[in-house]
């Protein structure tokens, strides 16, 4: 019981681990922030396919469709949900739309 | 004993070198022009507890900061961990060059 | 029996051969915006940045087998396990001792294109494993000549 509280209270603090990054070059233009995110549960190590990462582009495109995002930087992160058995795998992006008049534009 | 993890817990000399990236370079014009900028951000981690990743967020949020009117542009970026006794720091490091 | 001694006298060099090669992994990649012309018509450059990894744990196992005595193989594995302790931390590789080594990077690419029209860049973090040590290398690969 006692072992069961401790993992529930790390659990609850998180084990997040930062896994890799890249970054592009930051417009001047930073006024119109955009993000997004994938996420994926991954249990027991076994994980069939990694295609929640795919929808990211068309994500924000949507959220910039007069414009360019540019400045972006993603991430990639590991996180445990349930001590040994499932960890969250994640992606977020984020960065800035830059329409094509805006002074940043490239 | 205590002395002793009390000791351990002070040495570390051992780093991971996890990643160096390259971004993309984009100078808007001659790049004997730009000037150099750089930032970093650290995240403590104890017993591997951590909440979240932010800290690389923030480490490319104050690079763009230095160069609040311009592009910055040729951005290394190092991501590094200091390894201790019990705990270890996560370290990114970010260069760029900044045309205001 | 009398097979292995002849295999024996022939394997070892072989595999001590092998070991001076090393054996490489590649840990992460990255590839940045491509200009086909600036591909073709440009000039490619290379460089190399890298560290010396220390295996503890594989020195650890070395150190103990080269150890007399029982005693001093009990010795070695506790002053081995006590100094993994406190190298605790997430890895990639093996440790090394100054994570700056690929700081320049940046510099060394402007020094090969100083007008910084750089296209195809690649970013590779690898290692090169050898028996208790390591060659921890960060490589980046373009092309000088694109369009700004």
């Amino acid at each position: 019981m006692r072992w069961m509280v401790l993992l529930t209270a790390l659990a609850s603090v998180g084990c997040t681990h930062l896994r890799s990054f890249s970054v592009t070059t930051i417009p001047e233009d930073r006024s119109r922030p955009v993000e997004a995110a994938g996420q994926r549960i991954v249990v027991l190590g076994i994980n069939a396919t990694n295609d929640f990462a795919d929808t990211l582009v068309a994500d924000l495109a949507e959220q910039c469709p007069d414009g360019r995002v540019s400045g972006i930087i993603t991430r990639y992160e590991v996180a445990m949900v349930v001590p040994i058995f499932a960890y969250a795998h994640r992606v977020y992006v984020s960065g800035h739309c830059v329409t094509a008049t805006g002074v940043g534009a490239q | 004993m205590i002395g002793l993890f009390g000791l351990l817990m002070q040495v570390g000399c051992m780093h991971a070198h996890h990643l160096t990236t390259m971004s993309d370079i984009h100078a808007p014009e001659d790049f004997s022009q730009g000037r150099l900028v750089e930032s970093e951000a650290n995240q403590v981690v104890v017993l591997g507890l951590a909440s979240d990743t932010n800290f690389v967020v923030d480490a490319y949020r104050d690079l763009g900061l230095q160069c609040p009117d311009g592009t910055v542009t040729g951005i290394q970026s190092r991501y590094s961990t200091a390894l201790n006794f019990m705990r270890w720091e996560h370290t990114v490091r970010m260069w760029g060059y900044c045309f205001d | 029996m009398e097979h292995s001694a002849p295999y024996g006298v022939t394997m070892s060099p072989l595999l001590l051969a092998l070991s001076t090669i090393g054996c490489m992994k590649m840990h992460a990649i990255q590839v940045g915006e491509i200009d086909a012309k600036a591909v073709e018509n440009g000039e490619r450059f290379e460089i190399k940045l890298s560290a010396i990894g220390v295996s503890t744990e594989d020195l650890g196992d070395i150190a103990e087998k080269l150890s007399r005595s029982r005693e001093s193989r009990d010795e070695t594995a506790i002053v081995s396990d006590i100094i993994e302790l406190s190298q605790l931390g997430p890895r990639t590789g093996e440790p090394v001792f100054n994570p700056q080594f690929a700081d320049r990077l940046h510099r060394e690419i402007l020094t090969r294109c100083p007008s910084g029209r750089v296209t195809g860049l690649v970013t590779i973090r690898e290692t090169a494993d050898y028996p208790g040590i390591t060659g921890e290398i960060v490589k980046a690969v373009g092309y000088c000549g694109g369009e700004q």
